[in-house]
């Protein structure tokens, strides 16, 4: 498990989970009030500051798996 | 991972907010159609802030979408800057170039993504394309 300990990964997991079954609780409307994230998404989109925060995401997101640590293959 | 928890929860707590706040507006505050507009207070306000936006001003078409994609990238792209900067100087001084690979990583994905975006969105449109 690497150099942490194991509580931190579990966190990260129940976070992760409890995400997804929020959603879909709200896809499978068994509750007509839980918006779902796509829902939540337009709603952002509709202001500029959301936008922003959305593409600010996106770039994180992006810049971790394409370009931190990332190295030329034929570099020494 | 901490940003983009950040990030992640932050969106969300707006379009939940945002979704409520629209969902408990009352009905006369409402358009009846999109033929027949609302009058009131908040719709007023609304085509104000439209009138100040730049983008709004520009005609309907390429011009408008460049303008709406460089602006949302350009936001972005500062927002992403100021929260790394920040994070870096008050939370914690991450080791190695972070800063710097920040700034010319993520103008990089934009200056990579912004222009085939652009260019899959004219296929789509004049070509034809279908994704």
């Amino acid at each position: 498990m690497g150099d942490h300990p194991v509580i931190g990964y579990v966190v990260w997991a129940l976070l992760f989970g409890a995400l997804f079954a929020w959603e879909g609780l709200a896809l499978s409307h068994i509750s007509g009030t839980v918006p779902t994230l796509s829902a939540c998404f337009r709603a952002i989109m509709r202001y500029p500051f959301g936008r922003w925060a959305l593409f600010a995401l996106w770039l994180w997101f992006g810049w971790h798996i394409f370009v931190r640590g990332w190295h030329f293959l034929l570099r020494a | 991972m901490v940003v983009g928890y950040g990030l992640v929860m932050g969106a969300l707590a707006l379009g939940l907010r945002v979704v409520r706040r629209s969902g408990s507006r009352p009905e006369r505050e409402k358009p009846a159609s999109a033929a027949a507009p609302a009058t009131g207070p908040s719709s007023t306000r609304r085509a104000a802030r439209a009138r100040l936006s730049v983008v709004n001003r520009l005609r309907p078409g390429w011009p408008r979408l460049i303008a709406h994609c460089v602006t949302t990238a350009v936001g972005g792209y500062l927002l992403l800057m100021i929260i790394i900067v920040l994070y870096y100087f008050f939370v914690a001084p991450i080791a190695g170039n972070f800063v710097p690979s920040a700034f010319t990583g993520c103008l990089l994905l934009v200056g990579l993504s912004l222009p085939v975006f652009l260019a899959l969105s004219w296929l789509v449109e004049r070509k034809g394309w279908r994704i």
